[in-house]
């Protein structure tokens, strides 16, 4: 309860004294006529409206609070007083009567009154509550106050000097009583304002009626009637908006449902593309046939920063297209903006179209099958035979539509005989339609081809049943949106129907599967089971056929060719090859005696003499050069036209054959007399004289087939024990010989002097040389008894000629590799099984010289450099050109560095006039300033190094201290070139190309920079690289250190710091003599 | 129950795939090729001798082929042989051995064989055993 006070008081503060005033407050007046209703019947009302009646007795206590000084003290005050006032004002109420009460209604003044008068007979509790309140005094109530005009009595509650108030009608009658208003008038071309008498009796009209603006009740404006919203003016998205983002995406979908168009999602793409960037884009499809129902959504970015782009280009993309819609590749599309559903709204529609487009189709084209089914029953009725229904049906169409209709001649191969449909030319021209259209529309028909000819567009079908249901469905039926009016025509098939019964051979096989898509219905089982006997039996047939050609007659016939099913003619052929070797043997023979008695003609004493200085010196030379010889003494004995016997064998030749040999053999060797001069350089003319004879006379005797493998060293005994028997009877080459050792005839084979090597059956061949040492073996071989059975005889034979063969090829190989390489193949090179099975090893350097040419003759320039305008050898001129450098290096040098100097002079020349013509321009030329060192630059070219990879080569000769090129690359920093370094590193390039130029400049030659970086680095280098000012700037140039032959490699020493990690050093395969080893 | 091309395609697959076709093919090619004699020989090794001989006829003429490349020759002399329906292989030998009224006709002889009626009844029968089978697998499937 206490609370509640408080807060009343706290509430209606400001109130306190209107509420002394009944009259004034509502709130008191309320009380007043509630105290008043109270007062006329409270004795009739029990006690609880007592209470009630005493709670607004305390209210009233409440309300005088203002007057005591003290706010919070009263407050404090009150609240203890209440507690204990509540039962003694229920005592009070008791005892006392109404007058008290009756009389505070009035007024506050008198309830103190009466409150003090009776406080004698009150109890002493109330008597003290009221002498603790202070009696409420006017405070301002002085004369001087008293005397203002306004002065207000609060306890009156009325105006102190009200009766000195006058109405300011009554006293003041130059006013108006109703009073005035002030109007703005023009006066005088100015609005002046103006106070007018108010005139309340009369009434107010309407101004615009007097006017005449506003007739019968209506307002006749010339502003626009609106019939719709207007929309607020577009507010920009930024962010400080508030409230969803404005959409940013827009729906494009066709304005017909014309779903002909053949139009790609990219055309629509970039026609929105011009609005704003696209963040995204989707074509949708058909769900049900996932065909594209050309419905799209666009959706805009924005770019960084400047989140209002995308809706504006949203907006702006809906606003072009709003009225008149949006035309792209001549199909019109509506745009909107996509909001809540609208996109899902719009693809249901379409797909809903879609299906019932479908519907449509599907129940026309069963309809035009239900067409047919029905005829074909009709046809089936009238006649019995299965094949016959058909035709009548096809003639009587061809003669209704296809009489006029006929098929180009050139297209009579193509279409070949089958149905056709066809639209005229004219007809397609006009709507400008393609075959693609038709393709795609007829795609759910079996067409076999679509044709565009000069004469309209042709359709194949490969059977007459679904050229006609297409024709039957679709003609008339079928719509394509025409290009050139953008409707959809209507489109009519003409039939053209086949011919002839027969079609030509093209179309054999489609002809029969026509002929078996007739459908063969059998009635009952047994004819079924007859039929498909007879195809079994056929089938049968065309089986067994083949099977007695493929597995009987095949196979027979090879067995039959066999030759062991002829002995009587192998045994006739083997007596005409016997003929033939003895033709062979004789004519040879002949020959042979025919030499002999010529070289008996020759013989000379004096020659005796002469031999042993001569055979030395041949020996010497067979040592030296033993690699050349031996392949030319074998070659030289092979085609002498006398082969060995294991070859005539294999041979299958008639005695035609052997005669051209013969003379071929012979210019061949005086072709290898050539080729062997040539070959030995050092040899004197005198001797070549001498050797002539010498070689013919090694191919005179005869040669034998080796029967057995033991035949060692024999030959060298030979010539001392038979040669000096008769002087005159010997060949030259038997002639004794006036030497301290005794010598052999034959110089030494190759086998000889290696007598580590084993005898191939090749060597032993050659090794029997003549009939004596065939006398020999014969003896030695005596004791030996072949067991000799026809099938060994036959691998024997077999087996030499595979050993014979392996031989010669290896014998090839070497010579090739000796003449692409300069040495032999090393064997470690060769693969024990195969290169897979081994795996990956490391080869060594010294190994690779075998196979990489650009290794070998590590320290000699190489002729890599293939310059196409020296047609020459290059090897001779090289040397030539060192002999002639090394011999007179005096003569060449001066001359070089005079005609260098002279050209340095011109050139500076030339750099001087250009600099003065710079002048005369004036202005600064690209052009003009030009690369002084590259003047200087010397022909030179890069080609693959014996030291690493690429190396650069003079073209040609250079002499000491000339510049050669300079080392051109980017200029960069310390920093950078440590960073790229790294980066190189990482991304596995090795080589270095970064040159330092000073402390700060490094030159990186890695991705652009000249060929100067092919310069490799050698220990005994022939180049230096000299840092040289040009313009203020430092270059790296490289100068010849001494005189550098043409295709010589150029090198500098890289001089690298030295490096200690051992792991790091950089291993230098320069191959000089003193090479460090380490480029680092 | 009507029947149309497709089932009777089935139905004759059915029956090779039983084995009976084989077995058909292989009692043509190992009959008695001549009824007439008793101990004749079967078809199969009569073909066999009758091109035997005619090859080494052949290499009689020329004794070259023998000494040729033999895929390529007997490729040769195969087509040869079986142009013109067997015509090198019917025609007789007399020069040889003299028995030309031994005509070898080869096409005449696998043609009366398939126009056996009692093969074709045999078919049939088989036809019939399968189809049954056939048809009552179907049956018990469904």
């Amino acid at each position: 309860m206490s609370n509640y006070y408080r807060r009343a008081h706290a509430s209606s503060g400001s109130y306190r004294q209107p509420q002394e005033q009944p009259q004034y407050s509502r709130s008191g007046h309320y009380q007043y006529s509630n105290g008043h209703s109270h007062q006329q019947y409270s004795s009739q009302y029990n006690q609880r409206r007592r209470y009630n009646h005493n709670d607004g007795t305390r209210r009233r206590y409440n309300d005088d609070r203002p007057h005591s000084s003290n706010n919070a003290s009263t407050r404090q005050y009150y609240a203890t007083n209440n507690s204990q006032s509540g039962p003694y004002v229920n005592k009070k109420s008791d005892i006392s009567s109404r007058r008290g009460m009756s009389q505070s209604r009035y007024s506050n003044s008198n309830v103190h009154n009466t409150l003090a008068s009776s406080s004698g007979s009150l109890p002493t509790e109330s008597a003290l509550l009221l002498q603790q309140r202070p009696p409420s005094v006017l405070r301002y109530n002085t004369d001087n106050l008293k005397s203002k005009f306004h002065y207000f009595d609060p306890i009156k509650g009325e105006f102190f000097n009200k009766d000195k108030m006058l109405s300011w009608k009554a006293t003041d009658k130059e006013f108006s009583e109703t009073g005035y208003y002030v109007v703005k008038e023009l006066q005088d071309g100015q609005f002046k304002f103006k106070i007018k008498h108010r005139h309340p009796e009369i009434k107010a009209s309407d101004p615009r009626n007097e006017n005449g603006i506003m007739t019968s009740g209506k307002v006749a404006t010339h502003r626009k009637c609106r019939n719709s919203l207007i929309l607020l003016p577009r507010i920009s998205y930024d962010r400080y908006s508030l409230g969803p983002p404005p959409s940013c995406e827009i729906v494009v979908y066709p304005a017909q449902d014309s779903t002909t168009t053949n139009i790609q999602d990219i055309s629509i793409k970039n026609y929105f593309k011009k609005y704003g960037e696209i963040s995204h884009f989707e074509a949708f499809n058909d769900p049900n046939s996932a065909l594209p129902l050309h419905v799209y959504l666009i959706k805009y970015a924005s770019s960084d920063g400047k989140i209002n782009d995308a809706a504006k280009a949203a907006f702006s993309a809906v606003r072009k297209h709003e009225s008149s819609g949006c035309f792209i590749m001549g199909f019109k599309f509506e745009v909107i903006l996509n909001k809540h559903s609208i996109l899902n709204n719009i693809i249901s529609k379409f797909v809903e179209i879609n299906v019932k487009k479908l519907q449509k189709l599907q129940e026309n084209l069963k309809k035009a099958k239900e067409k047919e089914a029905e005829n074909e029953k009709a046809k089936e009725l009238q006649g019995k035979d299965i094949t016959l229904p058909k035709e009548p049906k096809v003639d009587t169409l061809s003669h209704s539509s296809g009489s006029e209709k006929r098929i180009p001649y050139d297209l009579l191969g193509v279409v070949n005989n089958r149905p056709v449909l066809h639209v005229s030319k004219i007809f397609v021209a006009k709507h400008r339609f393609c075959v693609e259209d038709f393709k795609y529309k007829l795609r759910g028909y079996r067409c076999a081809k679509f044709i565009d000819h000069p004469t309209g567009i042709y359709i194949i079908f490969n059977d007459i049943a679904h050229a006609q249901t297409c024709s039957n469905a679709e003609s008339g039926n079928l719509t394509i949106m025409s290009r050139s009016r953008r409707i959809p025509i209507l489109i009519k098939f003409h039939l053209i129907l086949p011919r002839f019964q027969n079609r030509t051979r093209f179309n054999k096989s489609s002809s029969s599967s026509n002929s078996t898509n007739v459908p063969i219905k059998y009635e009952s089982k047994e004819e079924f089971i007859e039929a498909t006997a007879k195809q079994i039996l056929k089938d049968l047939e065309k089986t067994l056929h083949v099977d007695i050609k493929k597995r009987l007659i095949g196979p027979t016939v090879f067995d039959a060719l066999d030759h062991a099913n002829f002995p009587e003619l192998l045994a006739k052929r083997e007596l005409k090859e016997k003929e033939k070797r003895q033709q062979i043997a004789s004519k040879i023979a002949e020959d042979e005696l025919k030499r002999k008695e010529e070289a008996k003609r020759d013989f000379d004493l004096f020659g005796l003499y002469g031999g042993y200085a001569k055979s030395n010196k041949r020996n010497l030379k067979r040592h030296n050069s033993l690699a050349l010889d031996h392949t030319s003494l074998k070659r030289k004995k092979l085609s002498n036209g006398i082969k060995p016997m294991a070859h005539l064998l294999n041979e299958e030749t008639d005695s035609k054959e052997t005669t051209p040999l013969n003379d071929e053999g012979i210019t061949r060797v005086s072709k290898e007399h050539d080729e062997e001069d040539e070959n030995m350089t050092s040899s004197s003319s005198e001797e070549e004289e001498e050797e002539a004879p010498d070689k013919k006379f090694k191919s005179e005797s005869e040669p034998t087939t080796p029967e057995s493998d033991h035949l060692h060293g024999i030959k060298p005994l030979v010539p001392d024990q038979n040669g000096s028997s008769d002087v005159l009877d010997a060949s030259s080459m038997y002639k004794p010989t006036a030497t301290e050792i005794p010598e052999p005839v034959y110089p030494p084979e190759e086998y000889d002097l290696k007598y580590s090597q084993t005898l191939s059956s090749m060597d032993l061949q050659n090794a029997i040389k003549d009939e004596e040492d065939m006398l020999i073996l014969k003896q030695l071989l005596s004791t030996y008894t072949p067991t000799v059975t026809p099938e060994t005889s036959a691998a024997l034979e077999y087996k030499i000629w595979q050993s014979r063969r392996k031989v010669l090829e290896e014998e090839k190989a070497s010579d090739w590799q000796i003449e692409l390489n300069g040495t032999l193949f090393d064997s470690e090179l060769q693969p024990g099984s195969s290169f897979k099975a081994e795996g990956f090893r490391k080869i060594a350097d010294k190994l690779k010289i075998n196979y990489l040419p650009h290794r070998r003759r590590v320290h000699q320039p190489l002729n890599t450099v293939n310059i196409h305008n020296e047609r020459n050898e290059y090897t001779p001129e090289l040397c030539q050109r060192e002999e002639s450098s090394n011999k007179e290096p005096s003569d060449s040098v001066p001359q070089e560095v005079s005609s260098s100097r002279d050209n340095r002079a011109s050139n500076r020349r030339f750099q001087q006039d250009i600099e003065a013509q710079k002048a005369a321009i004036g202005t600064e030329s690209e052009l003009l300033s030009l690369n002084q060192l590259n003047k200087r630059k010397k022909p030179v070219m890069f080609a693959r190094s014996a030291i690493h990879n690429w190396g650069l080569y003079a073209l040609d000769s250079i002499a000491a201290k000339e510049m050669i090129i300079e080392y051109v690359g980017e200029r960069i920093r310390q920093p950078v070139a440590e960073m790229r370094e790294k980066r190189y590193l990482k991304n596995g390039i090795g080589s270095s190309y970064l040159f330092r130029v000073d402390e700060n400049t490094v030159i990186d030659a890695t991705k652009k920079g000249g060929i100067a970086r092919f310069i490799n680095h050698c220990c005994d280098p022939n180049c230096t690289a000299k840092i040289i000012k040009v313009g203020g700037r430092r270059r790296i140039v490289i100068y010849a250190l001494r005189d550098i032959a043409a295709s010589e490699e150029l090198t500098y020493d890289y001089k690298f710091e030295r490096e200690k990690d051992d792991e790091e050093r950089l291993p230098c395969l320069c191959g000089a003599p003193n090479c460090k080893g380490f480029l680092n | 129950m009507a029947y149309n091309q497709e089932d009777s395609k089935r139905l004759s697959d059915k029956y090779k795939k039983e084995g009976h076709f084989d077995k058909l093919k292989r009692e043509i090619l190992s009959n008695p090729w001549n009824n007439t004699e008793e101990n004749s020989e079967s078809f199969e090794q009569a073909l066999r001798k009758r091109v035997a001989s005619t090859v080494k006829e052949m290499v009689n003429e020329d004794e070259e082929l023998i000494f040729k490349n033999r895929g390529l020759t007997s490729a040769l002399i195969e087509s040869q042989l079986v142009k013109d329906n067997y015509l090198k292989l019917g025609s007789k030998m007399e020069g040889d051995n003299g028995d030309g009224e031994k005509k070898f006709d080869l096409d005449v002889y696998v043609r009366s064989k398939l126009q056996d009626p009692k093969l074709l009844e045999m078919i049939k029968g088989q036809l019939q055993e399968t189809l049954n089978s056939y048809e009552e697998e179907a049956n018990g499937s469904t």
